[in-house]
């Protein structure tokens, strides 16, 4: 059971709907190999509370299934069958499907999995920022009216601590995958951030493509488990883009200029989420469990190089 | 088993049955048949409770147990759908009892079905494979245990072996 440190570690995800937390659960067993547990208890866990307050069914009575277990399943007659084998089944031949390789699963995979799971879950946090009409409307901000249109010119800034030359060697290849991936899908490359907060890891990024448009997620995860995902999305039109408003909670909206890129810095419980919009197609957002420090750091880096 | 080894099973049973229900009803889409894969899961625990009890995670052991399970039996029954239908398995799902609506390859392999098989047998496979209902609802509904069930479903196999070649 998840004990009161795994509770505020994963905390998070009882932000997520239910259906998220569901897909989650097929993304899980979707994978060939399996993901962590502890997370997974923790889903299952915010999912049972919520069935205990408002059941839906799924569940049967405190005490039925117990008692149908020792009545009909844990019985003499089942001895050593299964009613769903665990094992491929062979045909009366010989025949059949081989079994999944069984090989060890290497640390550099099992993180990479586990990158994968968790880039699910940070997609669905940005969509619960991303609903809903923001305060800070009523605060003056236009958001994307305000947002001045950008040039190539613009993407020389200055990236202060963040300089790449100091950074671990392996961002560098990093940067140039999410640059890559961009220039792939016609994304200027020059919105890649070339600073990261050290200790973070990250696979290829992911390329998602709908009717609206086309992003580039990228998450970062360290060894605690904290994370966060750059996304950067350019939209079919003007009016696909229009169509994202905002939520925010109690705390304020800090702008933050660098150069003519004007980023909008929202608080939402302990996720710091950071936008930018050339208001004609393009969107950036950096989200996650990292400070406002770090996240204008990565804003600095943008158009590094 | 042992009393201390029917506690173990009993303890983890309440902990985690809710829990392994909701991950399997959330793959499944089905909670009736979720719960029949639960339990069985659980039935495994019993088979192996030597190595249950000493194992360092038995919740990791009853999650991969049941992963395992759920991976295994959806892939032998869209394995076993296009088989014996040479239907794609989206298709097959859509299938019941519409006969009617299929065409005339398909029609010949649906009476040979019946043909082959007693009506209980039928019954039996349409229920479990064809509109996913769980073992113990199919057993209630024949009047036998859900192990005779199991038995049954696996006397169909060898026979609809026998009489569909492999494709």
């Amino acid at each position: 059971m998840a004990n009161q440190k795994q509770n505020g570690k994963y905390a998070y995800l009882d932000r997520l709907s239910t259906e998220q937390l569901q897909e989650l659960l097929r993304a899980d067993i979707d994978s060939r190999e399996d993901g962590d547990t502890d997370v997974i208890f923790h889903v299952l866990e915010v999912i049972e509370e919520r069935e205990k307050a408002c059941p839906t069914g799924i569940l049967p009575e405190e005490g039925k299934a117990w008692a149908e277990f020792q009545e009909h399943y844990n019985t003499p007659e089942g001895e050593g069958l299964s009613l769903y084998p665990s094992q491929p089944e062979k045909d009366s031949d010989g025949t059949g499907d081989i079994a999944e390789s069984s090989a060890p699963v290497t640390v550099k995979r099992r993180y990479t999995r586990q990158i994968r799971f968790h880039s699910r879950i940070a997609v669905a946090l940005i969509a619960t920022c991303f609903t809903g009409v923001i305060a800070a409307q009523a605060a003056g901000f236009d958001i994307l009216g305000a947002i001045g249109r950008w040039t190539e010119e613009t993407f020389q800034f200055a990236y202060g601590d963040g300089n790449p030359g100091k950074q671990d060697p392996k961002y560098a290849g990093y940067i140039n995958a999410i640059q890559e991936a961009l220039a792939g899908c016609g994304i200027p490359k020059e919105l890649s951030p070339t600073w990261f907060p050290a200790g973070y890891e990250t696979s290829k990024p992911e390329v998602l493509k709908n009717d609206l448009g086309t992003t580039v997620n990228s998450l970062f995860q360290n060894n605690s488990g904290s994370f966060f995902i750059i996304q950067i999305t350019q939209y079919n039109t003007a009016e696909d883009l229009a169509l994202f408003t905002f939520e925010k909670d109690k705390e304020r909206v800090e702008e933050y200029a660098n150069g003519q890129r004007a980023f909008y810095i929202l608080s939402n419980l302990d996720n710091t989420t950071a936008t930018w919009s050339d208001a004609n197609s393009l969107l950036v957002c950096i989200s996650g469990l990292i400070s406002v420090e770090d996240t204008k750091a990565i804003i600095d880096s943008m158009g590094g190089y | 088993m042992l009393p201390e080894q029917d506690r173990f099973i009993e303890e983890l049973h309440l902990l985690y049955f809710n829990k392994l229900t909701i991950y399997a009803t959330s793959v499944l889409r089905d909670s009736t048949r979720a719960q029949d894969v639960v339990q069985d899961t659980f039935h495994e625990a019993v088979l192996h409770i030597d190595r249950l009890l000493a194992h360092e995670n038995p919740r990791g052991w009853l999650m991969v147990t049941l992963k395992n399970k759920i991976r295994e039996s959806e892939r032998a029954r869209r394995r076993y759908i296009t088989r014996f239908l040479s239907l794609d398995s989206d298709i097959a799902t859509e299938l019941v009892a519409e006969i009617e609506q299929l065409d005339d390859s398909d029609q010949q392999v649906y009476l040979k079905l019946e043909q082959t098989l007693t009506k209980d047998e039928n019954h039996l496979l349409r229920r479990l494979i064809f509109e996913n209902a769980s073992h113990l609802e199919v057993s209630q509904e024949l009047g036998i245990t859900v192990w005779a069930c199991q038995k049954r479903l696996e006397r169909v196999r060898q026979k609809l072996r026998r009489v569909f070649p492999s494709r």
